[in-house]
């Protein structure tokens, strides 16, 4: 289904099914990660460091920073073990379902305000991500 | 505007690296089956020089959103990214063969408009 190769179609099913598995935990965990980085940068009040790298170090030292790093490291992996079962052009496309998670979550936790317009392009971002995910159905 | 600087960067940065991962994935997996378990053969990709590169990339990346952060909101600036959306499956049927299908095509032209309607919704 994916990458052609001499596999059986049960055995492609499988492997795009891990793919899939994969490719959803990388998903939650990036998005969390995003989230966890942006209360990190939260709390260091939007610095701006200019030109003392020292500062960007120190930054870097932040639990919420190191936290975030860690599940952005485990996305990751995630999203390395992804793609050895799935075509790069498919997978990262598909990824776009973490848009969802993010606005969402901007919206619910962070208390961002959504304008009508980013919901019509998320809506319009959804359609696209289905389309994508209708090239398995006719296989 | 000037902090769009920061996630310009940031995406070209992703481009490639996501590019070097599927390379080095693609070697690793011609390579054969990993010796000793997952958590070898996790390392053994992870550790691919192709595939740590494109980690540094990634790392930088990461950086450079950081920065790009503090300074805007995260759903303004997330779909940014989606120029990503045509540089990488290009890439990856530039580099690698894979077929573009109508399905992915008309999904990532898709994608791209609802990115635009977000990017043209109001920044802080």
């Amino acid at each position: 289904m994916q990458q052609p190769t001499d596999l059986t179609p049960a055995a492609a099913a499988a492997k795009f099914r891990l793919g899939l598995i994969y490719l959803g935990l990388n998903l939650i965990i990036s998005v969390a990660a995003q989230f966890v980085l942006k209360a990190a940068m939260a709390r260091l009040g939007g610095f701006d460091a200019g030109g003392d790298v020292g500062a960007y170090f120190l930054a870097m030292i932040n639990p919420w920073i190191i936290g975030g790093l860690f599940l952005y490291g485990s996305g990751t992996v995630l999203w390395l073990l992804c793609l050895t079962k799935l075509e790069l052009s498919f997978a990262y496309p598909v990824a776009t379902v973490q848009y969802l998670l993010v606005f969402a979550g901007a919206w619910l936790i962070l208390g961002e305000n959504i304008p009508w317009l980013r919901l019509a392009g998320l809506a319009v971002i959804g359609a696209g991500v289905l389309v994508i995910s209708l090239e398995t159905r006719k296989k | 505007m000037n902090d769009m600087i920061y996630v310009v960067i940031s995406l070209l940065l992703v481009t490639t690296s996501q590019l070097m991962f599927k390379k080095g994935i693609i070697s690793v997996e011609k390579s054969g089956p990993a010796q000793g378990g997952a958590l070898a053969g996790i390392l053994r990709m992870v550790f691919h020089p192709m595939v740590f590169g494109g980690l540094a990339c990634n790392g930088l990346a990461a950086f450079f959103w950081l920065l790009a952060l503090s300074k805007l909101d995260l759903s303004y600036i997330f779909p940014f990214l989606s120029l990503n959306y045509i540089l990488i499956p290009a890439g990856a049927a530039l580099f690698f063969g894979e077929k573009l299908s109508r399905y992915r095509i008309i999904g990532i032209v898709i994608i791209c408009a609802g990115l635009f309607l977000i990017a043209f919704s109001e920044g802080t």
